[in-house]
């Protein structure tokens, strides 16, 4: 078990240490450069190239970034608030990200599951085509779609929730960019726990449990939904990306004050230091995501470990 | 069991319950057998798959649309005519009806600008250019760009997995530390930088699809590689045998490539849906050509006057995914039904 994580560890951080060559890569050869106002002589600019340190040979400049970056130093944004510093742009906006990310996935959690359930216990209906129906509608609606669509129906039309974010109601005007952003793990975790859940329902214990007497539901919620909800946990890091996409896009629509919107704006404005600081967040994220994944997979299906984990 | 062993068993035979077979008449199994060859098989299934058939149906009408509706528009795509600005959606005929009659909240925008005889079936846009010409040319290059997006991944896709699969060894561990590094970083990530670093247009938004896509496929073919090479065929190939060229060509890719289509398949809508966040960010094809994906995002700023302008590039590019969805589902099923949940 240790062998495993630790190979799993070495991994993610080799796969983080070469995000970070690839965005200082593209920081170095990207055009122009911090100092290119005309007034500046030759001299000025050499006085403050050294200033910075960027006088210094590239694999020098290198270690130093990978060490500010393990600091939480990120630079200064150079477009969207000059010389702000971007680690406090950051974690100003973490807050929103991470509520709206967090609701978007309890509600994908609790909808997916109940249209997977439904769809495999009833799964001669008409439930099961509905439900799948309905998981597939939200695998090809983009997100933002959704999130126009609750905007102009439920915020224009009929007024129930406000058009755009305020930070003075928090949560009502949370409400629908966590409807639109949870679309997609909805149908994701429908459609994944309900082929689980009906692969599970035919186990021999499931036939023990019935013929016990125990009730359909304890038989369904005990039983069943526990051995189904394990292979879920493998989604959970891809479905971290879908979000992450999705919440630009969303962020940026319901003007949220978020990281997604913010790497909307960088892009727009070309202020790269933001782009790859963000970027790298986003790698940081889903990198750790899968770690901690593998190694809970690891855990709990012993399989995993002794295959090596490449599975 | 000794005591069955030990007697001698007799049938009796009826003579009369037998007849002597008319061999004049066509015997039914042979006929069975015969017939049923993969590729009838393969329809006969995707057939019976009744949401499959309507998305198949659905994504050749869309792409009718996409090649030949430019021509129904005396409209180019990227003719500005300021004059017609913001018209909304008038179709002879239907206005009739009460829909696409041209009018915003019961006034014709037609009447108001003396345009009685112009007729724009999706409208236009803030700077007069036909909707129609352009959602059709907007539906073209999407098609086009997740088309051959996917076709290099599977190009790449399978060769990475063929060599890594079949060769194995230290080749495959090399290889399989690149795809597991790769897999690592998402694919926003990916995409953004691609963008940044290269000038938006076709051919980055292509790259930057192929570059997310091609690990998946890489990682399926590579295991059904290592599936088939544990089969009792490819081992009686080599016993009589062949080289190695003939055996990936001849024996495997045949075999894997059922699979491969359906996964093909699968990731049409991933690129489709890729392209059109890429457009949303404003990284997508530049003007004045046009994706659905840009379309949209033009559109959603005047949502709240002139809905049409999102309503039907949205409604296509739903359709759209959808269709290809269910045929990706329908030929799974027909193929390949052991691939679940990829």
């Amino acid at each position: 078990m240790i062998r495993y994580v630790v190979k799993r560890t070495i991994i993610s951080v080799v796969t983080l240490l070469t995000i970070i060559f690839i965005l200082f890569l593209i920081l170095q050869f990207m055009p122009g450069s911090p100092f290119n106002d005309e007034k500046l002589s030759v001299e000025q600019i050499r006085i403050l190239n050294e200033k910075y340190g960027l006088d210094k040979p590239v694999y020098i400049r290198f270690v130093d970034y990978v060490v500010n970056i393990c600091k939480g130093d990120f630079g200064d944004s150079y477009v969207i608030q000059k010389n702000m510093s971007i680690s406090q742009m950051l974690l100003s906006r973490f807050p929103v990200t991470i509520q709206i990310g967090l609701q978007a996935i309890l509600i994908g959690i609790f909808f997916g599951l109940f249209l997977g359930i439904l769809a495999a216990v009833w799964h001669d209906t008409f439930l099961d085509p509905l439900t799948s129906l309905l998981s597939m509608l939200g695998a090809s609606i983009p997100s933002y779609v959704f999130g126009l669509g609750l905007m102009y129906l439920f915020g224009y039309k009929w007024k129930l929730f406000p058009i755009l974010y305020s930070s003075t109601e928090q949560f009502s005007s949370g409400i629908l960019p966590s409807i639109a952003l949870s679309m997609l793990p909805i149908a994701n975790i429908a459609r994944f726990s309900r082929s689980e859940m009906v692969e599970v329902l035919q186990a021999d214990f499931i036939i023990l449990a019935q013929a016990k007497g125990l009730s359909k539901h304890k038989v369904i919620l005990k039983h069943a939904l526990r051995n189904a909800l394990i292979p879920i946990i493998t989604i959970i890091a891809p479905m971290i990306v879908g979000l992450m996409l999705g919440s630009t896009v969303i962020e940026s629509i319901y003007s949220i004050p978020g990281i997604g919107n913010l790497f909307v704006t960088a892009i727009q404005v070309n202020d790269y230091n933001v782009v790859i600081s963000i970027a790298f967040i986003y790698s940081f994220i889903y990198i750790g995501a899968m770690l901690i994944v593998d190694i809970l997979y690891g855990v709990i299906d012993p399989r995993i470990r002794v295959a090596g984990g490449t599975n | 069991m000794e005591y069955e062993s030990s007697q001698t068993i007799y049938y009796d035979f009826n003579k009369e319950a037998f007849l002597i077979a008319d061999k004049t008449k066509k015997v039914r199994d042979e006929k069975k057998i015969n017939d049923t060859s993969v590729f009838r098989e393969f329809v006969s299934k995707f057939t019976a798959n009744k949401g499959a058939l309507i998305g198949f149906f659905a994504i050749i009408l869309i792409c009718i649309f996409a090649l030949f509706a430019p021509f129904l528009t005396p409209y180019q795509y990227d003719q500005i005519q300021a004059a017609n600005q913001n018209l909304s959606p008038r179709i002879p005929g239907v206005e009739s009806l009460g829909i696409f009659n041209g009018k915003i909240m019961g006034i014709s925008q037609y009447e108001k600008t003396n345009l009685k005889n112009t007729y724009y079936f999706f409208g236009t846009d803030t700077l007069g250019r036909d909707l129609f010409a352009r959602t059709a040319m907007g539906t073209r290059i999407s098609l086009f760009v997740a088309a051959v997006a996917v076709m290099i991944d599977m190009f790449i896709g399978v060769t990475f997995g063929l060599v890594s699969g079949f060769f194995g060894g230290v080749m495959d561990l090399f290889m399989q530390r690149i795809i597991e590094i790769l897999s690592g970083i998402p694919s926003i990530v990916v995409v953004t930088l691609l963008m940044i670093v290269f000038k938006p247009g076709l051919v980055t938004i292509i790259l930057a699809l192929v570059f997310t896509n091609w690990i998946g496929m890489s990682k399926l073919v590579r295991a059904l590689v290592l599936k088939q090479k544990e089969q009792e065929y490819i081992l009686a190939a080599k016993t009589l045998g062949a080289s190695d060229f003939s055996l990936i060509f001849k024996e495997i890719l045949p075999n894997i490539f059922g699979s491969v289509i359906v996964m093909t398949m699968m990731s049409i809508p991933g690129a489709i849906f890729m392209e059109s966040f890429l457009s949303f960010l404003g990284l997508g094809i530049p003007e004045p050509m046009a994706s659905l994906g840009t379309l949209v995002s033009t559109g959603y700023k005047k949502m709240m006057i002139y809905p049409y302008m999102i309503a039907i590039p949205v409604t296509v590019f739903v359709i759209l995914m959808l269709s290809f969805n269910l045929v990706a589902d329908g030929l799974r099923d027909a193929l390949d039904p052991k691939m679940k949940n990829v």
